[in-house]
Protein backbone atom coordinates (compact mmCIF):
# COMPACT_ATOMS: atom_id res chain seq x y z
CA UNK A 1 0.00 0.00 0.00
CA UNK A 2 2.78 2.37 0.03
CA UNK A 3 2.30 5.25 -2.11
CA UNK A 4 3.65 4.33 -5.75
CA UNK A 5 7.19 6.15 -7.19
CA UNK A 6 5.02 6.58 -10.01
CA UNK A 7 2.72 8.58 -9.09
CA UNK A 8 4.62 11.69 -8.03
CA UNK A 9 5.89 12.52 -11.76
CA UNK A 10 2.22 11.89 -12.65
CA UNK A 11 1.20 14.48 -10.71
CA UNK A 12 3.87 16.98 -11.38
CA UNK A 13 2.53 16.64 -15.07
CA UNK A 14 -0.74 16.41 -14.52
CA UNK A 15 0.07 20.18 -12.63
CA UNK A 16 1.71 21.49 -15.28
CA UNK A 17 -1.32 21.50 -17.75
CA UNK A 18 -3.54 23.08 -15.05
CA UNK A 19 -3.16 27.00 -16.36
CA UNK A 20 -4.74 25.28 -19.95
CA UNK A 21 -8.24 25.25 -18.13
CA UNK A 22 -7.99 28.94 -17.40
CA UNK A 23 -9.22 28.73 -13.13
CA UNK A 24 -10.37 31.64 -11.78
CA UNK A 25 -7.42 33.48 -9.54
CA UNK A 26 -8.68 32.31 -6.69
CA UNK A 27 -8.16 28.73 -7.57
CA UNK A 28 -4.53 29.69 -8.71
CA UNK A 29 -3.45 31.22 -4.96
CA UNK A 30 -5.39 28.38 -3.52
CA UNK A 31 -3.37 25.87 -5.32
CA UNK A 32 0.23 28.64 -4.99
CA UNK A 33 -0.63 28.11 -1.32
CA UNK A 34 -0.50 24.66 -1.26
CA UNK A 35 2.46 24.45 -2.96
CA UNK A 36 4.07 26.84 -0.35
CA UNK A 37 2.87 24.46 2.42
CA UNK A 38 4.06 21.30 0.65
CA UNK A 39 7.26 22.83 0.24
CA UNK A 40 7.94 24.00 3.50
CA UNK A 41 6.35 21.17 5.40
CA UNK A 42 8.97 18.51 3.24
CA UNK A 43 11.79 21.14 3.13
CA UNK A 44 11.06 20.77 7.62
CA UNK A 45 10.65 17.08 7.52
CA UNK A 46 14.34 16.76 6.14
CA UNK A 47 15.86 17.74 9.09
CA UNK A 48 13.16 17.32 11.73
CA UNK A 49 11.42 14.42 10.55
CA UNK A 50 14.73 12.33 9.16
CA UNK A 51 16.90 13.52 12.13
CA UNK A 52 14.54 13.75 14.82
CA UNK A 53 15.93 17.26 15.90
CA UNK A 54 12.37 18.95 16.11
CA UNK A 55 13.06 22.32 14.77
CA UNK A 56 10.75 25.04 16.44
CA UNK A 57 12.31 28.09 14.56
CA UNK A 58 12.26 26.96 11.11
CA UNK A 59 10.14 30.11 10.41
CA UNK A 60 13.02 32.41 11.09
CA UNK A 61 14.62 30.90 7.37
CA UNK A 62 11.31 31.46 6.35
CA UNK A 63 11.39 35.34 7.77
CA UNK A 64 15.01 35.73 6.44
CA UNK A 65 14.12 34.79 2.58
CA UNK A 66 10.87 37.00 2.65
CA UNK A 67 13.33 39.87 3.81
CA UNK A 68 16.28 39.47 1.78
CA UNK A 69 14.49 38.70 -1.34
CA UNK A 70 12.32 42.10 -0.71
CA UNK A 71 15.62 44.22 0.03
CA UNK A 72 17.35 42.49 -2.68
CA UNK A 73 14.79 43.59 -5.41
CA UNK A 74 13.51 47.17 -3.69
CA UNK A 75 16.46 48.24 -2.77
CA UNK A 76 19.50 47.06 -5.06
CA UNK A 77 17.33 45.75 -8.23
CA UNK A 78 18.25 42.36 -8.21
CA UNK A 79 16.29 40.24 -10.82
CA UNK A 80 13.39 37.96 -9.18
CA UNK A 81 15.05 34.76 -9.51
CA UNK A 82 18.44 36.11 -8.75
CA UNK A 83 16.73 37.22 -5.48
CA UNK A 84 15.31 34.04 -4.41
CA UNK A 85 18.17 32.47 -4.82
CA UNK A 86 20.36 34.56 -2.40
CA UNK A 87 18.15 34.78 -0.28
CA UNK A 88 18.55 30.62 -0.09
CA UNK A 89 21.79 30.83 0.36
CA UNK A 90 21.95 33.45 2.94
CA UNK A 91 19.39 31.75 5.11
CA UNK A 92 21.54 28.37 4.37
CA UNK A 93 25.22 30.33 5.41
CA UNK A 94 22.69 31.53 8.79
CA UNK A 95 21.98 27.71 9.68
CA UNK A 96 25.37 26.68 9.59
CA UNK A 97 26.67 29.45 11.90
CA UNK A 98 23.57 28.66 14.28
CA UNK A 99 23.40 24.46 13.46
CA UNK A 100 27.03 24.60 15.04
CA UNK A 101 25.53 25.71 17.88
CA UNK A 102 21.83 24.28 18.47
CA UNK A 103 22.80 21.02 17.42
CA UNK A 104 24.75 19.93 20.20
CA UNK A 105 21.45 20.21 22.28
CA UNK A 106 19.23 17.74 22.07
CA UNK A 107 15.18 17.07 22.75
CA UNK A 108 13.47 19.68 23.83
CA UNK A 109 16.84 22.17 24.46
CA UNK A 110 17.13 21.71 20.75
CA UNK A 111 13.48 23.44 20.21
CA UNK A 112 13.42 25.60 22.81
CA UNK A 113 17.09 26.64 21.66
CA UNK A 114 15.94 27.36 17.62
CA UNK A 115 12.26 29.06 18.83
CA UNK A 116 14.87 31.41 20.31
CA UNK A 117 17.14 32.03 16.92
CA UNK A 118 13.46 32.90 15.05
CA UNK A 119 11.44 35.27 17.78
CA UNK A 120 15.40 36.83 17.85
CA UNK A 121 15.22 37.52 14.41
CA UNK A 122 12.02 38.67 14.14
CA UNK A 123 12.78 41.32 17.19
CA UNK A 124 15.91 42.24 15.08
CA UNK A 125 13.77 43.23 12.16
CA UNK A 126 11.35 44.55 13.80
CA UNK A 127 13.66 46.90 16.49
CA UNK A 128 16.92 47.52 13.88
CA UNK A 129 15.71 50.70 12.67
CA UNK A 130 14.39 52.21 15.84
CA UNK A 131 17.46 51.50 17.63
CA UNK A 132 20.41 52.57 15.21
CA UNK A 133 18.22 55.25 13.42
CA UNK A 134 18.52 54.03 10.17
CA UNK A 135 15.71 53.00 7.61
CA UNK A 136 16.34 49.51 6.38
CA UNK A 137 13.95 46.93 7.71
CA UNK A 138 11.84 49.16 8.15
CA UNK A 139 10.43 47.64 11.50
CA UNK A 140 6.79 47.17 12.12
CA UNK A 141 5.74 49.04 8.95
CA UNK A 142 6.85 46.00 6.31
CA UNK A 143 8.01 46.64 2.94
CA UNK A 144 6.13 46.92 -0.40
CA UNK A 145 7.22 45.01 -3.31
CA UNK A 146 6.89 45.37 -6.76
CA UNK A 147 3.46 44.22 -8.39
CA UNK A 148 4.68 42.81 -11.73
CA UNK A 149 3.59 39.49 -12.87
CA UNK A 150 0.66 37.33 -13.23
CA UNK A 151 -0.82 34.27 -11.52
CA UNK A 152 0.70 31.79 -14.02
CA UNK A 153 4.04 33.20 -13.08
CA UNK A 154 3.84 32.38 -9.73
CA UNK A 155 2.12 29.23 -9.90
CA UNK A 156 4.81 28.02 -12.54
CA UNK A 157 7.18 28.88 -9.55
CA UNK A 158 5.83 27.76 -6.75
CA UNK A 159 5.15 24.22 -8.87
CA UNK A 160 9.03 23.96 -9.88
CA UNK A 161 9.79 25.04 -6.38
CA UNK A 162 8.30 22.25 -4.96
CA UNK A 163 8.79 19.88 -7.25
CA UNK A 164 12.42 20.21 -6.66
CA UNK A 165 11.98 19.83 -2.91
CA UNK A 166 9.79 16.85 -3.14
CA UNK A 167 12.42 15.46 -5.62
CA UNK A 168 15.15 15.90 -3.28
CA UNK A 169 13.90 14.38 -0.11
CA UNK A 170 12.90 11.17 -2.83
CA UNK A 171 16.88 11.41 -3.70
CA UNK A 172 17.74 11.96 -0.10
CA UNK A 173 15.51 8.82 1.55
CA UNK A 174 17.30 6.53 -0.91
CA UNK A 175 20.60 7.96 -0.53
CA UNK A 176 23.82 7.64 1.81
CA UNK A 177 23.21 10.86 3.12
CA UNK A 178 19.68 9.22 4.01
CA UNK A 179 21.08 6.65 5.71
CA UNK A 180 22.91 9.41 8.11
CA UNK A 181 20.15 10.73 8.77
CA UNK A 182 17.98 7.83 9.68
CA UNK A 183 21.06 6.84 12.23
CA UNK A 184 21.23 9.76 13.84
CA UNK A 185 17.23 9.96 14.52
CA UNK A 186 17.61 5.99 15.64
CA UNK A 187 20.68 5.79 17.72
CA UNK A 188 23.25 8.28 17.83
CA UNK A 189 25.97 7.31 19.87
CA UNK A 190 25.47 4.31 17.79
CA UNK A 191 25.37 6.68 14.70
CA UNK A 192 29.16 7.34 15.62
CA UNK A 193 30.37 4.63 16.50
CA UNK A 194 29.37 3.21 12.74
CA UNK A 195 31.65 6.07 11.35
CA UNK A 196 29.09 8.48 11.11
CA UNK A 197 30.53 12.35 11.43
CA UNK A 198 27.34 13.04 13.16
CA UNK A 199 27.79 17.02 13.89
CA UNK A 200 28.71 17.86 9.93
CA UNK A 201 25.61 15.82 8.62
CA UNK A 202 23.32 17.60 11.27
CA UNK A 203 24.33 21.05 10.29
CA UNK A 204 24.69 20.21 6.78
CA UNK A 205 20.57 18.90 6.54
CA UNK A 206 20.13 21.77 8.66
CA UNK A 207 21.80 24.25 6.98
CA UNK A 208 20.26 22.52 3.34
CA UNK A 209 16.34 22.89 5.48
CA UNK A 210 17.16 26.38 5.93
CA UNK A 211 18.06 27.12 2.01
CA UNK A 212 14.99 25.52 0.92
CA UNK A 213 12.78 27.43 3.28
CA UNK A 214 14.48 30.51 2.46
CA UNK A 215 13.97 30.40 -1.19
CA UNK A 216 9.97 29.57 -0.55
CA UNK A 217 10.56 32.82 1.89
CA UNK A 218 11.57 34.78 -1.35
CA UNK A 219 8.77 33.31 -3.64
CA UNK A 220 6.38 34.07 -0.48
CA UNK A 221 7.33 38.09 -0.49
CA UNK A 222 7.17 38.47 -4.52
CA UNK A 223 4.17 37.14 -4.37
CA UNK A 224 2.64 38.64 -1.37
CA UNK A 225 3.44 41.69 -2.39
CA UNK A 226 3.58 43.08 1.11
CA UNK A 227 5.17 41.59 4.17
CA UNK A 228 5.66 42.50 7.86
CA UNK A 229 7.92 41.21 10.30
CA UNK A 230 5.15 39.92 12.54
CA UNK A 231 3.84 38.26 9.18
CA UNK A 232 6.46 36.27 8.26
CA UNK A 233 8.29 35.83 11.50
CA UNK A 234 5.17 34.39 12.88
CA UNK A 235 5.69 31.00 15.16
CA UNK A 236 2.51 29.71 13.65
CA UNK A 237 4.08 29.16 10.27
CA UNK A 238 6.46 27.04 12.33
CA UNK A 239 3.62 25.19 13.95
CA UNK A 240 1.79 25.16 10.87
CA UNK A 241 4.76 23.02 9.06
CA UNK A 242 4.86 21.01 12.42
CA UNK A 243 1.32 19.78 12.43
CA UNK A 244 1.72 19.17 8.87
CA UNK A 245 4.75 16.90 8.33
CA UNK A 246 3.25 15.21 11.80
CA UNK A 247 -0.29 14.55 9.98
CA UNK A 248 0.98 13.43 6.97
CA UNK A 249 3.84 11.41 8.56
CA UNK A 250 7.32 12.89 9.20
CA UNK A 251 10.69 11.12 8.28
CA UNK A 252 8.89 9.94 4.91
CA UNK A 253 9.21 11.57 1.39
CA UNK A 254 5.41 12.05 0.93
CA UNK A 255 4.12 12.13 4.80
CA UNK A 256 4.47 15.98 4.65
CA UNK A 257 2.81 16.46 0.76
CA UNK A 258 -0.18 14.66 2.05
CA UNK A 259 -0.42 16.39 5.42
CA UNK A 260 0.32 20.05 4.14
CA UNK A 261 -2.26 19.37 1.16
CA UNK A 262 -5.08 17.98 3.17
CA UNK A 263 -4.93 20.86 5.68
CA UNK A 264 -4.47 23.31 3.17
CA UNK A 265 -7.75 21.84 1.34
CA UNK A 266 -9.40 21.62 4.46
CA UNK A 267 -8.25 25.21 5.78
CA UNK A 268 -9.60 26.50 2.37
CA UNK A 269 -12.87 24.59 2.78
CA UNK A 270 -13.91 24.01 5.64
CA UNK A 271 -12.29 27.33 7.38
CA UNK A 272 -14.30 29.14 5.07
CA UNK A 273 -17.63 27.56 6.31
CA UNK A 274 -16.66 26.96 9.83
CA UNK A 275 -15.19 30.46 11.09
CA UNK A 276 -14.94 30.37 14.60
CA UNK A 277 -14.79 26.33 15.20
CA UNK A 278 -12.35 25.48 12.24
CA UNK A 279 -9.04 25.76 14.70
CA UNK A 280 -11.51 23.36 17.31
CA UNK A 281 -11.95 21.15 14.41
CA UNK A 282 -8.15 21.09 13.36
CA UNK A 283 -8.20 20.11 17.19
CA UNK A 284 -9.57 17.24 17.33
CA UNK A 285 -8.77 16.00 13.71
CA UNK A 286 -5.24 15.90 14.95
CA UNK A 287 -6.07 14.31 18.49
CA UNK A 288 -8.00 11.85 16.33
CA UNK A 289 -4.27 11.56 14.13
CA UNK A 290 -2.15 11.73 17.10
CA UNK A 291 -3.91 8.98 19.23
CA UNK A 292 -4.84 6.47 16.28
CA UNK A 293 -2.02 6.65 13.64
CA UNK A 294 0.80 7.99 15.77
CA UNK A 295 2.99 7.45 12.80
CA UNK A 296 0.79 9.77 10.18
CA UNK A 297 -1.25 8.79 7.64
CA UNK A 298 1.50 7.73 5.36
CA UNK A 299 3.62 6.47 8.05
CA UNK A 300 1.17 4.10 9.41
CA UNK A 301 0.44 3.24 5.73
CA UNK A 302 3.99 2.03 5.01
CA UNK A 303 4.92 0.28 8.49
CA UNK A 304 2.80 -3.34 6.29
CA UNK A 305 6.33 -2.91 4.43
CA UNK A 306 7.24 -5.42 7.46
CA UNK A 307 4.63 -7.05 7.50
CA UNK A 308 4.24 -10.28 4.84
CA UNK B 1 53.98 -5.19 19.14
CA UNK B 2 51.47 -2.56 20.65
CA UNK B 3 48.95 -1.42 19.12
CA UNK B 4 46.80 0.35 21.44
CA UNK B 5 48.44 1.32 24.95
CA UNK B 6 45.87 3.28 27.63
CA UNK B 7 48.43 5.22 29.67
CA UNK B 8 47.18 6.64 33.19
CA UNK B 9 44.02 7.07 32.00
CA UNK B 10 41.58 9.20 34.63
CA UNK B 11 38.05 9.94 34.11
CA UNK B 12 35.60 11.53 37.16
CA UNK B 13 32.12 12.33 36.87
CA UNK B 14 31.89 14.67 39.70
CA UNK B 15 32.82 13.26 42.57
CA UNK B 16 32.89 9.36 41.23
CA UNK B 17 36.21 8.59 40.27
CA UNK B 18 35.26 6.02 37.26
CA UNK B 19 38.79 5.96 36.54
CA UNK B 20 42.14 6.16 38.11
CA UNK B 21 45.50 5.79 36.20
CA UNK B 22 44.56 2.80 34.27
CA UNK B 23 47.41 1.58 32.34
CA UNK B 24 47.85 -1.28 29.94
CA UNK B 25 49.00 -2.29 26.48
CA UNK B 26 47.13 -4.61 23.92
CA UNK B 27 49.44 -6.17 21.65
CA UNK B 28 49.19 -7.57 17.87
CA UNK B 29 46.53 -10.48 18.26
CA UNK B 30 45.52 -9.85 21.45
CA UNK B 31 42.37 -11.15 23.01
CA UNK B 32 42.58 -9.16 26.11
CA UNK B 33 39.40 -9.30 29.17
CA UNK B 34 38.68 -6.96 31.67
CA UNK B 35 36.39 -7.87 34.33
CA UNK B 36 35.61 -6.47 37.37
CA UNK B 37 32.54 -5.63 39.79
CA UNK B 38 29.70 -3.76 38.34
CA UNK B 39 30.24 0.19 38.78
CA UNK B 40 34.17 -0.87 38.97
CA UNK B 41 34.81 1.32 35.41
CA UNK B 42 34.77 -1.21 32.60
CA UNK B 43 32.11 0.70 30.33
CA UNK B 44 33.41 3.97 31.07
CA UNK B 45 36.47 2.71 30.16
CA UNK B 46 35.13 1.09 26.65
CA UNK B 47 33.09 4.79 26.24
CA UNK B 48 36.88 6.80 26.85
CA UNK B 49 38.70 5.00 24.61
CA UNK B 50 36.31 5.27 21.96
CA UNK B 51 35.73 8.98 22.45
CA UNK B 52 32.15 9.29 23.87
CA UNK B 53 33.93 10.66 27.32
CA UNK B 54 37.06 12.66 27.28
CA UNK B 55 39.72 11.42 29.71
CA UNK B 56 40.30 13.70 32.62
CA UNK B 57 43.59 12.47 32.22
CA UNK B 58 45.73 10.19 30.58
CA UNK B 59 46.46 9.02 26.88
CA UNK B 60 45.62 6.61 24.69
CA UNK B 61 47.86 5.68 21.71
CA UNK B 62 46.89 3.67 18.74
CA UNK B 63 49.67 2.43 16.55
CA UNK B 64 51.33 5.56 17.44
CA UNK B 65 48.71 8.22 17.63
CA UNK B 66 47.20 9.72 20.40
CA UNK B 67 43.40 9.67 20.06
CA UNK B 68 42.68 10.85 23.16
CA UNK B 69 41.26 13.60 21.55
CA UNK B 70 39.00 12.14 18.66
CA UNK B 71 35.32 11.77 18.20
CA UNK B 72 33.84 8.11 18.12
CA UNK B 73 33.71 8.59 14.27
CA UNK B 74 36.79 9.54 13.82
CA UNK B 75 38.27 6.85 16.26
CA UNK B 76 35.99 4.27 14.30
CA UNK B 77 37.81 5.21 11.12
CA UNK B 78 40.98 4.61 12.32
CA UNK B 79 40.57 1.42 13.65
CA UNK B 80 38.25 0.99 16.99
CA UNK B 81 34.77 0.18 17.28
CA UNK B 82 32.79 -1.05 20.14
CA UNK B 83 29.81 -2.88 20.58
CA UNK B 84 27.44 -1.62 23.56
CA UNK B 85 25.99 -3.63 26.79
CA UNK B 86 22.58 -1.80 25.95
CA UNK B 87 21.71 -2.91 22.16
CA UNK B 88 21.53 0.55 19.91
CA UNK B 89 20.13 -0.77 16.58
CA UNK B 90 19.10 2.15 14.46
CA UNK B 91 14.97 0.50 15.15
CA UNK B 92 13.54 1.30 11.97
CA UNK B 93 16.28 -0.03 9.92
CA UNK B 94 16.13 -3.46 8.98
CA UNK B 95 18.88 -5.75 9.93
CA UNK B 96 20.33 -5.78 6.50
CA UNK B 97 20.38 -1.67 6.71
CA UNK B 98 22.08 -1.52 9.80
CA UNK B 99 25.07 -3.24 8.70
CA UNK B 100 24.68 -1.08 5.35
CA UNK B 101 24.99 1.58 7.36
CA UNK B 102 28.35 0.73 9.72
CA UNK B 103 30.42 -0.99 6.15
CA UNK B 104 29.26 2.73 3.95
CA UNK B 105 30.22 5.17 6.85
CA UNK B 106 32.80 3.29 8.85
CA UNK B 107 34.59 2.15 5.61
CA UNK B 108 33.05 4.95 3.05
CA UNK B 109 31.55 2.72 0.49
CA UNK B 110 28.82 3.25 -1.46
CA UNK B 111 26.13 0.91 -0.70
CA UNK B 112 26.25 -0.99 -3.85
CA UNK B 113 29.70 -1.72 -2.53
CA UNK B 114 28.63 -2.75 0.65
CA UNK B 115 25.83 -4.89 0.05
CA UNK B 116 27.44 -8.18 -0.59
CA UNK B 117 29.93 -7.42 2.19
CA UNK B 118 27.11 -7.03 4.81
CA UNK B 119 25.34 -10.20 3.30
CA UNK B 120 28.70 -12.09 3.79
CA UNK B 121 29.12 -10.45 7.74
CA UNK B 122 25.59 -11.57 8.91
CA UNK B 123 26.23 -15.37 6.92
CA UNK B 124 28.88 -15.22 9.40
CA UNK B 125 27.18 -14.13 12.19
CA UNK B 126 24.52 -16.41 11.55
CA UNK B 127 21.99 -13.63 11.62
CA UNK B 128 21.44 -14.09 7.78
CA UNK B 129 17.77 -15.16 8.10
CA UNK B 130 16.71 -12.12 10.14
CA UNK B 131 18.13 -10.06 7.65
CA UNK B 132 14.89 -8.31 5.98
CA UNK B 133 13.03 -8.00 9.27
CA UNK B 134 13.27 -4.65 11.07
CA UNK B 135 15.62 -4.32 13.91
CA UNK B 136 13.10 -4.06 16.64
CA UNK B 137 11.62 -7.34 15.99
CA UNK B 138 14.58 -9.85 16.22
CA UNK B 139 15.36 -11.28 19.90
CA UNK B 140 18.34 -9.96 22.27
CA UNK B 141 20.35 -12.67 21.17
CA UNK B 142 20.42 -11.38 17.67
CA UNK B 143 20.36 -7.93 18.65
CA UNK B 144 23.45 -8.92 19.89
CA UNK B 145 24.76 -10.32 17.11
CA UNK B 146 23.51 -7.34 15.02
CA UNK B 147 25.33 -4.78 17.38
CA UNK B 148 28.72 -7.02 16.42
CA UNK B 149 27.58 -7.32 12.96
CA UNK B 150 27.63 -3.37 12.93
CA UNK B 151 31.15 -3.45 14.61
CA UNK B 152 32.91 -5.46 11.88
CA UNK B 153 30.97 -3.91 9.15
CA UNK B 154 33.01 -0.43 10.20
CA UNK B 155 36.27 -2.39 8.93
CA UNK B 156 37.70 -1.70 12.61
CA UNK B 157 40.44 -3.83 13.44
CA UNK B 158 40.39 -3.15 17.49
CA UNK B 159 36.60 -4.44 18.83
CA UNK B 160 35.64 -3.48 22.21
CA UNK B 161 32.96 -6.15 23.05
CA UNK B 162 31.05 -4.71 25.97
CA UNK B 163 28.91 -8.17 27.38
CA UNK B 164 28.37 -8.92 24.18
CA UNK B 165 27.78 -12.68 25.72
CA UNK B 166 25.18 -11.95 28.56
CA UNK B 167 22.18 -13.03 28.87
CA UNK B 168 22.77 -15.96 26.20
CA UNK B 169 21.94 -19.72 26.96
CA UNK B 170 24.60 -22.49 27.09
CA UNK B 171 24.68 -23.22 23.17
CA UNK B 172 24.32 -19.23 22.27
CA UNK B 173 27.37 -18.98 24.33
CA UNK B 174 29.28 -21.31 22.56
CA UNK B 175 28.46 -20.17 19.31
CA UNK B 176 29.52 -16.86 20.62
CA UNK B 177 32.56 -17.83 21.91
CA UNK B 178 33.64 -19.61 18.24
CA UNK B 179 33.03 -16.64 16.47
CA UNK B 180 35.27 -14.75 18.75
CA UNK B 181 37.62 -17.15 18.07
CA UNK B 182 37.16 -17.15 14.40
CA UNK B 183 37.43 -13.34 14.72
CA UNK B 184 40.83 -13.37 16.37
CA UNK B 185 41.99 -16.07 13.45
CA UNK B 186 40.62 -13.25 11.25
CA UNK B 187 43.28 -10.66 12.08
CA UNK B 188 40.65 -9.06 14.49
CA UNK B 189 42.25 -7.64 18.49
CA UNK B 190 39.80 -7.95 20.31
CA UNK B 191 38.98 -6.54 24.20
CA UNK B 192 36.02 -8.04 26.14
CA UNK B 193 33.83 -7.16 29.29
CA UNK B 194 31.95 -9.95 30.21
CA UNK B 195 30.83 -11.62 33.72
CA UNK B 196 30.69 -15.02 32.77
CA UNK B 197 34.11 -16.24 33.23
CA UNK B 198 33.39 -19.41 31.87
CA UNK B 199 33.65 -17.61 28.26
CA UNK B 200 36.48 -15.11 29.52
CA UNK B 201 38.62 -18.48 30.73
CA UNK B 202 37.73 -19.85 27.28
CA UNK B 203 38.65 -17.10 24.82
CA UNK B 204 41.17 -15.11 26.40
CA UNK B 205 44.79 -14.67 27.06
CA UNK B 206 45.54 -12.07 29.26
CA UNK B 207 43.16 -10.54 32.01
CA UNK B 208 42.65 -6.71 33.55
CA UNK B 209 40.76 -6.47 37.00
CA UNK B 210 38.86 -3.54 37.58
CA UNK B 211 37.76 -2.58 40.77
CA UNK B 212 36.39 0.94 41.86
CA UNK B 213 38.30 2.80 38.54
CA UNK B 214 41.73 1.37 39.71
CA UNK B 215 43.78 -2.07 37.78
CA UNK B 216 44.52 -4.34 40.53
CA UNK B 217 45.67 -7.29 38.42
CA UNK B 218 46.81 -7.97 34.97
CA UNK B 219 47.82 -11.56 33.20
CA UNK B 220 47.47 -15.09 32.30
CA UNK B 221 43.44 -16.07 33.29
CA UNK B 222 44.84 -18.45 35.42
CA UNK B 223 47.05 -16.30 37.79
CA UNK B 224 44.88 -13.48 38.14
CA UNK B 225 41.59 -15.86 39.16
CA UNK B 226 43.93 -16.98 41.61
CA UNK B 227 44.94 -13.44 43.28
CA UNK B 228 44.02 -12.76 46.17
CA UNK B 229 42.92 -9.44 45.39
CA UNK B 230 41.08 -10.41 42.81
CA UNK B 231 39.05 -13.29 44.69
CA UNK B 232 38.57 -10.22 47.41
CA UNK B 233 37.23 -7.70 45.07
CA UNK B 234 34.96 -9.84 42.53
CA UNK B 235 35.54 -13.38 42.19
CA UNK B 236 34.94 -14.38 45.87
CA UNK B 237 35.87 -18.13 45.56
CA UNK B 238 38.65 -19.99 43.97
CA UNK B 239 36.54 -20.73 41.05
CA UNK B 240 39.86 -21.43 39.09
CA UNK B 241 41.54 -23.70 41.34
CA UNK B 242 40.65 -26.71 39.00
Amino acid sequence: MRIKNWAGPVIFFALLFVPLLSPEGYYYRTLCMIFLWVGLASAWNLTSGFTGYIDFGAVGYFGIGNYATALFMTRANVPFFLSIVISGILSGLIAIFIGRYTMKLRGAYFGIATLAFAEAAKQIVLEFDRTFKVRFFEGSHGITLPIAHNEVFFYYTFLVAVSTVVFLVFVINRSKFGYALKAIKEAEDSAELAGINTRRYKVSVYSLTAFLIGIFGGINAYWSTYISPLDVFSVLHTINMIIMALFGGTGTVMGPVVGAFVLSVANEVIGSRLLYTWLLTLGVILLVVVVFLPRGITGSLSLKRFKR
Amino acid sequence: MSVLSVQNLTKSFGALRALQDVTFEVREGDVLGIIGPNGAGKTTLFNVIVGIYRPDKGDIVYRGRSIRNLLPHRVCRLGITKTSQIVHPFLTLSVRENVLVALMFGRNLSRRESEPKADEIMEFLNIADVKDMPSTAISLQKRRRLELARALGTGAEVILMDENLAGLNPKELEEGMNIIRELKKRGKILIIVEHIMQAIIGVCERLVVLSYGQKIAEGNPLDVCNDERVVTAYLGEKICSQ
